[in-house]
């Protein structure tokens, strides 16, 4: 028996109309997605899967008023933007007034070099082509679903994207720690 | 790898070249219109330069790729955890409705509005003793008797008695608020059956409150 995929949108308005296992599915959908989206811009993975619950509540508050002028993941993805800047903006407050919160770097998955690495060079692009790159490389979104998230013209998004990747391949290029020691190793053992 | 991601990028910039770098950089994220996209295809299969580009993209991509967050194990309960929020907030919600300023607003002002009514008309006044007992009517008793067995214990003193006044006159409520219990007991039992002129504000009766107190004194 052949069973029908509905799209994000179709789920998201069936949701609207009172389905409520519409809205877990689109939570199976995107969960993951959305958790690694705050990891990879957060300190603390605890905070992030929290934002993450946040933004999937906002979803689910505001059903009834949801509209289909864009694809659900540029409106879901606009929530979390908006849940990530009033966190940095507390998070700004906090540290004006108490104690800094330990390291600014992103919590990540794997604390091995490799992605010790590729956060480091992320770390040092500018705020503004740093988040074009995350939401292209890692949300896999469109130009067109990024300018209408940043509120950024396409050639814009495109230029920012340009320069970001170019730093980062220079990054990559001139400081990514090689090791050599392996393949040498296995040259001998050729040998 | 190091050696790989680094060549000709930047020599090919300075290059007058039918395609920009930018544009190989859509062509390679999909961002192309159909047109373009087989034009800018068709020069990077001829394109040595282009084609270091392309691959240098999609090598960035790969090593940014390898930055993973392993997937959740704990899925449904996250889903419930949402769920039980997404009730407790609602109740929440429907408390911060009641509690909106435009509410709170019109609360505030029908408090202020019959708490002013209240003291226009006023439906329990207060009374000094002097004035309470002015309104005593002739008929009743002002001294309680003295109980024979503080009499014959020779107990005196003082009872202060907290009373209510009700519309018509009668006593309506009253309570010994100090003095001793044998006194006290006599001078309730004797000011529950005093009757005062009503008294009238504004052309309406109303109640009164005071405090009156019976001296129980032994001749010596």
């Amino acid at each position: 028996m052949k069973s029908e995929v509905r799209t994000d949108e179709q789920l998201m308005l069936a949701f609207a109309n009172g389905e409520v296992p519409a809205f877990d599915q689109l939570f199976r959908r995107y969960w993951d997605r959305l958790r690694g989206f705050f990891v990879r811009r957060l300190a603390d993975r605890g905070r992030a899967e929290e934002l993450a619950q946040d933004t999937f509540l906002v979803v689910f508050r505001a059903a009834s008023r949801y509209e289909q002028r864009a694809l659900f993941r540029t409106y879901l993805y606009a929530i979390a933007l908006r849940v990530l800047r009033a966190e940095r903006r507390r998070a700004r407050l906090r540290a004006l007034f108490f104690l800094p919160a330990g390291t600014k770097e992103p919590a990540g998955a794997c604390p091995d070099e490799e992605t010790l690495w590729i956060r480091e060079g992320l770390g040092r692009l500018g705020r503004k082509d740093h988040e074009v790159l995350l939401l292209r490389e890692y949300e896999q979104l469109s130009y067109a679903e990024i300018g209408a998230l940043l509120g950024l013209p396409l050639n814009t998004v495109r230029s920012r994207l340009f320069r970001a990747r170019e730093a980062l391949r220079e990054i990559l290029v001139s400081e990514k720690p090689v090791q050599l020691s392996t393949e040498v190793a296995t040259e001998e053992e050729r040998a | 790898m190091k050696a790989a991601i680094g060549r000709e990028m930047t020599s090919h910039e300075a290059t007058p070249h039918e395609v920009h770098p930018k544009e190989v950089m859509q062509w390679v994220d999909g961002e192309l219109p159909a047109e373009r996209a087989t034009a800018v295809a068709s020069h990077v299969s001829r394109c040595v330069q282009c084609r270091g580009r392309m691959d240098d993209l999609h090598k960035v991509s790969r090593e940014l790729a390898s930055w993973t967050v392993p997937s959740a194990e704990e899925m449904d309960a996250q889903l419930e955890a949402l769920r039980t929020r997404a009730r407790e907030s609602g109740r929440w919600s429907r408390v911060q409705s009641v509690l909106r300023p435009a509410y709170m607003a019109t609360a505030c002002a029908v408090i202020l509005a019959l708490t002013i009514l209240a003291q226009l008309a006023p439906s329990r006044i207060h009374l000094q003793e002097p004035e309470i007992r002015a309104k005593l009517k002739k008929t009743a008793s002002p001294n309680p008797p003295y109980p024979e067995e503080a009499r014959r214990n020779g107990i005196q003193g003082q009872v202060r008695i907290h009373i209510v006044v009700a519309r018509d006159g009668s006593v309506k409520h009253l309570r010994a608020v100090s003095g001793d219990p044998i006194l006290a007991k006599a001078a309730v039992d004797g000011v529950r059956k005093w009757k005062f002129e009503p008294t009238v504000v504004d052309g309406k009766a109303v109640e009164v409150e005071s405090e009156v107190k019976i001296d129980f004194t032994l001749s010596p």
